[in-house]
């Protein structure tokens, strides 16, 4: 029988525009998440932290020593960092997972940092494209410009006049702000109408700027536990189930531009780990960089049936106060997108949501379980996770 | 003077799987006798959009149009068609008419 890990602590910097490097911006997450667990930093045993970009934003590599430097934990303990773009903060806290599992260590600390804004936007743009494989990059394709073609597909495919697509894709980017602007922590904490996003420019017809999440700064920080010593804390969240897959690294080599089948595959292996079914989930937070991206990753995870995760926000389904309350943190569009990050807010969200002590807008559905759909790329590598209070 | 124009694909020897990536393995079937193969750069358009925030390398050309192609060996790539067409009917043929080799992309105009 494996060791059933728990989540002690979590800690978040805000999303946002940072002025420090992101090595010190994630000290600040860590420093909150070891506190709440009650540890001294001494009790660490091993630092996984997800980064995407450093190399390039802050021509810094070599970045975990660093953070433990700037932490004052000089015993030795082994770091590392994991590039996966967008999944880098959930896979370095599933590594950490995989690592208690394995008998191996006990007391492991995870997350991420970006620095994607306090740096030049050319430099964050560059860098960010970086994520794409390089034969589609110099083919001037953009992740806009590819999520534009899996709504237009998803539009012909559920026959959805465009204009109708448009309205229901804002109606996923309102309920983000409307969410994001209880959470103290989000990039954008102001909520916006129908007209704020059916007005904005154009990015790629049929996706527009408002329908796409920012790039931002942030760092998320998780203490990680095995059962005896988790068991003894009152707010510790369990981890249920994990999956990480991989998929098409070459977008033109999609079978079906509206599938995720890396997600998919994550989410099974995550819910045949919990012994789950999907209707059993309560709560999610899931990678929205793009509207029609939580509407994929909603199908994907079997969350809503296909064809159907588009009509989730305009019927509130997914509001606060659904059925199924999805991205109550603001979720990439509001919360904001520090890439190696966001994963692992994600599970601090989740966690927060699970436990009761969520400052922002709580579900009304009293959860106690619920997952998270981490997506990288074009599809090319998904995590996700299922937590239970 | 018409350029020489060509795309160089790889294909599968067991299979016929084309794709402008190369492999060592074939996805598909997994053979491994993979070839170069050259398209003559025709094919039919699966899908466009514009592009009005384009990376750094080409914001001379924005908007621009970005189109999955499938080239009638089969291989499917993304490319560029200048100028503004706002939605292409997919199915439509399209032909190579350039390459860009310091950047990479190929631009391909409707038949």
């Amino acid at each position: 029988m494996a060791r059933r890990v728990g989540i002690i602590g979590t800690g978040m910097a805000r999303s946002g525009t940072s002025a420090v490097p992101s090595w010190i911006l994630f000290a600040d997450a860590a420093l909150e998440a070891v506190k709440e667990a009650g540890l001294k930093l001494g009790d660490i045993q091993g630092l996984h932290f997800g980064n995407a970009y450093s190399a390039t934003t802050e021509f810094q590599t070599n970045i975990s020593p660093l953070v433990l430097s700037v932490l004052g934990i000089e015993n030795h303990i082994p770091c590392v960092r994991y590039e996966a773009a967008c999944c880098s903060g959930s896979i370095a806290f599933r590594q950490g997972y995989l690592n208690i599992l394995s008998g191996a260590y006990d007391i492991m600390l995870v997350g991420g940092a970006e620095r994607l804004r306090g740096v030049p936007s050319t430099v964050s743009q560059g860098a960010m494209s970086a994520s794409m494989a390089d034969v589609e990059r110099k083919a001037g394709l953009t992740f806009s410009a590819y999520f534009a073609l899996a709504a237009k597909e998803y539009a012909r495919r559920y026959g959805l006049p465009m204009d109708r697509l448009q309205e229901l894709l804002a109606a996923i980017s309102v309920k983000s702000h409307y969410h994001g602007s209880f959470n103290k922590r989000a990039h954008f904490q102001k909520a916006i109408t129908l007209a704020d996003v059916m007005n904005s420019p154009m990015v790629s017809p049929p996706i527009k700027v408002m329908d796409s999440c920012p790039f931002s700064d942030g760092a998320a920080a998780l203490v990680l536990a095995p059962e005896e010593i988790a068991r003894n804390y009152k707010h510790t969240v369990w981890i249920e189930g994990s999956g990480q897959a991989s998929g098409n690294s070459i977008i033109a080599e999609s079978a079906d531009l509206t599938a995720v089948p890396a997600a998919e595959k994550a989410v099974a292996d995550a819910l045949k780990q919990a012994r789950m079914s999907i209707t059993e989930i309560q709560i999610a937070e899931v990678h929205d960089c793009s509207s029609i991206r939580e509407v994929m990753c909603l199908e994907a995870s079997g969350l809503f049936k296909k064809g159907e995760g588009v009509y989730s926000a305009a019927e509130r389904k997914t509001y606060f106060d659904g059925a199924l309350p999805v991205n109550i943190s603001g979720g990439l569009k509001s919360r904001g997108h520090p890439v190696g990050a966001t994963g692992a807010y994600q599970l601090c969200e989740l966690s927060r949501e699970l436990r009761g002590d969520w400052d922002g807008v709580k579900p009304k559905n009293d959860p106690e379980v619920g997952i998270t759909v981490n997506i990288g790329g074009g599809g090319a590598v998904a995590t996700s996770h299922i937590l239970r209070k | 003077m018409v350029k020489n124009l060509f795309i160089e694909c790889h294909r599968c020897e067991q299979c016929g799987n084309t794709t402008l990536a190369e492999k060592k393995v074939c996805p598909k079937c997994g053979g491994t006798e993979i070839a170069t193969t050259q398209s003559d750069g025709k094919g039919r358009i699966v899908d466009s959009t514009l592009v009005y925030y384009p990376p750094d390398e080409y914001k001379d050309l924005a908007p621009y149009t970005s189109v999955l192609v499938q080239l009638d060996n089969g291989c499917r790539l993304f490319a560029i068609i200048k100028s503004e067409h706002g939605d292409i009917d997919p199915g439509s043929p399209v032909t190579l008419v350039d390459k860009d080799e310091g950047r990479g992309a190929m631009f391909f105009q409707l038949d």
